[in-house]
């Protein structure tokens, strides 16, 4: 009996926490709701977001707010054409010590908590894959020495749809390493005159922070317990494999325009995010709701689709 | 994370599961089931209507309603037979109960076992879920609109049987021509119920026929039908009981169908015999008669040519009888050549691998063979006859055909019984034949006596006259009585002549003729007898030759037309007619019309003064028909009929029947032009 109520103590405390770290960041940040969600989702699970929208939505406001309330240490990049990997991962460097001359790696920014990867889709492709392993492996390699990244370690990189020219879109291999793709929408109305009132007056929003990284390791491990109803995980599954073409349940628009389906990294995101919201509303099991919730920043949607079929 | 044990399914979840799943089966049901139900409900309506109005043949109709019923438990079984998992079960009753999924989860989770906190946490939270929820919120039942049908459907299939009926007569609707009213020409039949009085005639009509030619059994079964026709006229029996009864007669006498199979061959004999007959001239009538297939007339030629052979000397008797023993001679080898004939037939039919044409050759083969036989018999003695029957039915025995050597048992028994009943029947004419002879030798002597005496007496004496007068009158009555007896016996004792052994042979074929008709017949009739007792039924009323409340509502109809008083019996006769001059007896039978008016019903009649004016009619047509007049004078001009009614109605009802056989008309329809014609056939007297 003890036991259950700790238990529940401990579920009611990861909802608690969760919907604080989101009232912080909705300090500064205005309305994006389902954004915020996603990112403390994918904060949650161990996995990466790209955010995705035009110039001014406040996606960098949203990665440096986050980093805030988390109390983490955070870095940014801003991605251009010339950057390297070794500006991103570190390098040996000659240090000149009381032994004499010797290298020393210089850790790069991407040895951070929470690391902004702005405008990644303006980097080469040979940067972008740099960042892509640390991202799946968490760990970098430099001559030949592996160097761990810390833990909690989330990446969030954000790309503009448009100005195109000169730019390295992510092919759908890369894409895929992130767990969550958002769009970020353009505020409604009464959005933006909040946003104006919040940042051109003389006050700006205190951002406190709320939760620990050891915190954050703790509902992770919580997030990966809770179990799945075969039946749901089978929902899951079917809802992935009607992204497929050769799908015995895909409809008819998948045949005739997607090429390929989604991969099974976004099934393993749907039901990581499921367990994330059902938790975060108090459940011990997730629902149908929350898988069809999930289904699209998942990208299990969002396959390679093939528009010369059409 | 606490660790926590394991707990199995809530009790309670498990119940509102299994009946969530009932409920959800029963729901498919009443969804998937009873639209169809609706549809296979109104056609049995349809098919039950169609039966009972007898539209087309009833047991057609009672097939095809057996088949929809099948239909309809076969969508039952389809409909409950689906797979329901208990995920089903638990989604429906989760969703009822706020749809977060748990209820699903949680029996996942025992299907599945995972354990962990979690697990615990989800099971407890469906039982909390389950108990704020009851299956019949989880499963509503909703009627689908179609399903209303489904009880009108059901009162129409009760209320069928007594509302629709099939087509039958009703004197009543069609009213009679007013001539006819005020002649009182009515005819009995149409004051009862037509087909109860009908009925009753065929059955004295099958009595009477049974009596002179039936056996012991189709007797015995034809007065079993009186007695149940007498017993529904009585009210002693119910029509159902008596129809089921005339079902179980007509049943045995299809069961026990012992037709004799000589019956047949005969026929074909007497055609064979007919041909050959013909070519010796003293036989030519003979032949024409067994030509026409006219037996009654074949045993009267054969008598004559019995007298001319009695007539005739020895020799010239002997030339005769191998004349006749030479044509049946012939007509058997014909047969037999036709039997050869048809056996290559089969033979080669079965060559060329058409096996249902070369049975029927066989068989062809078979009876010209057996009616070969028959014409070599038929110049036999009895004995001889009945010997031959015997050989085969022990052949037919020995071949197992058990049937065949049953029927031909029976025909052999009929036979003996024939023989005897003619011995007996010869006895009989001896003897009554001595004692008529007797009686009347003995007046003609007593007269020639008395003549001769009277004659002599003038000469000798009354007394004397009449003693001498009485011998020789007595002598020569014997004489003449006893002659015929002995004649008989002779003939008995000797052997007999060919065409007395053809005439035997013609009896016997008469007989069984006769016989099987009678059994034919009788059968017919227990099916009349069932047909009239179904529809007896189904017209409500069945005593006292009121064929129902339809028809009694149309008679009171016409009784208070009349002006009759509701309720009371038919018309009044003479009651209340005019008698002119007032000299006429007040007793006697008026016209049937009075010429009062018809009771009160309305209120005192007023008579309003009218001034009338008179015209003038021409006599031209005004109407579509002929006057009277017209037509009596018509008749007049064509002349009168001179051919007999019976040959006439004889003529129609063989054309009617054709057309019945043939034709495609509802049953119900068939019985009305049957019942027709014995309505109108010719009685005795016309």
């Amino acid at each position: 009996m003890e036991n259950k109520v700790k238990f529940e103590q401990e579920v009611s405390e990861f909802g608690a926490d969760l919907r604080r770290l989101k009232e912080e960041v909705q300090k500064f940040i205005v309305g994006q709701g389902d954004v915020i969600d996603g990112v403390l989702s994918c904060l949650m699970c161990d996995g990466h977001v790209l955010l995705e929208g035009v110039p001014g939505l406040g996606k960098t406001m949203l990665v440096n707010t986050l980093a805030k309330a988390l109390s983490l240490p955070f870095s940014r990049i801003q991605f251009t054409p010339d950057l390297m990997p070794a500006d991103i991962l570190g390098t040996n460097i000659i240090e000149e010590k009381a032994g004499g001359k010797q290298f020393v790696f210089q850790a790069g920014p991407v040895f951070t908590n929470i690391l902004l990867a702005d405008e990644i889709n303006r980097a080469t492709p040979k940067t972008q894959s740099a960042l892509l392993e640390a991202m799946q492996e968490k760990i970098v390699t430099v001559a030949g020495k592996t160097h761990k990244l810390p833990r909690p370690f989330m990446v969030l990189a954000t790309q503009n749809p448009l100005e195109m020219e000169g730019t390295y879109p992510l092919p759908e291999a890369q894409v895929d390493r992130f767990l969550f793709k958002l769009i970020v929408p353009f505020p409604k109305k009464d959005e933006l005159h909040e946003i104006m009132n919040r940042t051109t007056g003389k006050t700006t929003p205190e951002i406190s922070p709320v939760l620990t990284g050891e915190r954050i390791n703790e509902m992770r491990e919580l997030v990966r317990a809770m179990p799945i109803a075969h039946e749901l995980s089978d929902y899951a599954l079917r809802v992935l494999e009607a992204t497929h073409p050769e799908g015995t349940d895909a409809p008819a628009e998948v045949k005739k325009f997607v090429r390929f389906g989604g991969s099974p990294r976004a099934a393993q995101a749907i039901l990581l995010a499921a367990r994330v919201r059902a938790l975060a509303a108090g459940r011990y099991a997730i629902s149908y709701d929350d898988i069809r919730s999930v289904v699209k920043p998942a990208r299990v949607c969002a396959p390679t689709i093939s528009w010369i079929r059409s | 994370m606490p660790a926590m044990s394991s707990i199995v399914l809530p009790a309670q979840l498990n119940s509102s599961l299994s009946r969530t799943r009932f409920r959800l089966r029963f729901s498919r049901f009443i969804q998937k089931a009873l639209p169809i139900w609706s549809v296979l409900g109104g056609l049995i309506v349809f098919a039950s209507i169609v039966e009972h109005a007898e539209w087309i043949e009833p047991a057609w109709m009672r097939n095809l309603q057996w088949m929809l019923v099948a239909a309809m438990a076969g969508v039952a079984v389809w409909s409950v037979s689906r797979v329901i998992t208990v995920h089903q079960a638990a989604a429906l009753l989760d969703a009822a109960a706020g749809g977060d999924t748990v209820i699903p989860a949680a029996v996942s989770f025992t299907r599945h076992p995972q354990e962990g906190p979690f697990v615990e946490m989800t099971l407890s939270q469906a039982a909390a879920h389950t108990a704020r929820v009851t299956p019949a919120k989880a499963v509503p039942l909703l009627f689908p609109l179609a399903a209303m049908a489904l009880p009108f459907f059901g009162m129409s299939y009760i209320a069928v049987p007594h509302v629709v009926e099939p087509p039958r007569l009703f004197w009543g609707l069609v009213g009679q021509p007013a001539l006819v009213n005020q002649l009182d020409l009515t005819p009995n039949f149409a004051k009862e119920d037509p087909e109860f009085t009908v009925l009753k005639e065929e059955i004295q009509d099958l009595l009477r026929q049974t009596e002179l030619f039936g056996n012991s059994k189709t007797k015995e079964l034809a007065r079993e039908l009186k007695r149940i026709v007498d017993a529904v006229e009585k009210g002693v029996m119910q029509p159902s009981a008596a129809a089921a009864k005339a079902e179980e007669i007509a049943k045995a006498l299809a069961n026990g169908n012992d037709n004799d199979p000589t019956t047949k061959e005969m026929e074909a004999a007497f055609e064979e015999l007919a041909k050959t007959l013909k070519k010796e001239k003293e036989f030519s009538d003979l032949a024409k008669a067994f030509e026409q297939k006219d037996f009654d007339s074949v045993k009267r030629e054969l008598s004559k040519i019995e007298q001319q052979r009695a007539a005739k000397t020895p020799e010239e008797q002997k030339k005769m009888d191998a004349a006749m023993q030479k044509a049946m001679d012939e007509a058997a080898r014909n047969l037999e050549t036709k039997a050869a004939q048809a056996q290559a037939k089969a033979k080669a039919l079965e060559n060329q691998k058409k096996s249902g044409e070369a049975e029927d050759a066989r068989k062809d083969a078979e009876k010209y063979r057996r009616a070969a036989d028959t014409v070599r018999q038929m110049g036999k003695s009895p004995g001889e006859k009945a010997e031959a029957l015997k050989k085969r039915m022990q052949e037919a025995e020995k071949a197992g055909d058990k049937e065949q050597a049953d029927a031909l048992k029976k025909a052999m028994e009929r036979m003996q019984k024939a023989q005897e009943q003619a011995q007996k029947a010869q006895q009989q004419g001896q003897q009554q034949g001595q004692q008529q002879g007797q009686q009347q030798g003995q007046q003609q002597g007593q007269q020639q006596g008395q003549q001769q005496g009277q004659q002599q007496g003038q000469q000798q004496g009354q007394q004397q006259g009449q003693q001498q007068g009485k011998q020789p009158g007595q002598q020569q009555g014997q004489q003449q009585g006893k002659q015929p007896g002995q004649q008989q016996g002779q003939q008995q004792g000797q052997k007999q002549s060919t065409s007395q052994n053809m005439g035997d042979s013609v009896d016997n074929y008469m007989r069984n003729r006769s016989e099987q008709e009678s059994q034919q017949k009788t059968s017919n009739t227990a099916e009349e007898v069932r047909e009239a007792m179904k529809r007896l039924r189904q017209g409500g009323q069945c005593k006292g030759g009121n064929s129902g409340g339809r028809q009694s509502g149309v008679q009171d109809f016409f009784r208070r037309a009349n002006g009759g008083q509701p309720g009371q019996g038919g018309k009044q006769p003479g009651q209340g007619g005019q008698k002119p001059g007032g000299k006429q007896p007040g007793g006697g039978q008026g016209s049937g019309i009075g010429s009062e008016d018809g009771g009160k019903l309305l209120g005192k009649t007023e008579r309003t003064e009218v001034k009338t004016t008179d015209h003038q009619l021409d006599s031209k047509r005004q109407g579509d028909g002929p006057t009277r007049q017209q037509i009596i004078l018509g008749a007049s001009d064509k002349g009168f009929s001179k051919t007999q009614y019976k040959e006439v109605y004889t003529k129609y009802q063989e054309a009617a029947k054709e057309v019945l056989k043939d034709e495609k008309i509802p049953p119900g329809y068939k019985h009305l032009v049957k019942v027709y014609y014995r309505l109108i056939r010719p009685r005795e007297g016309q």
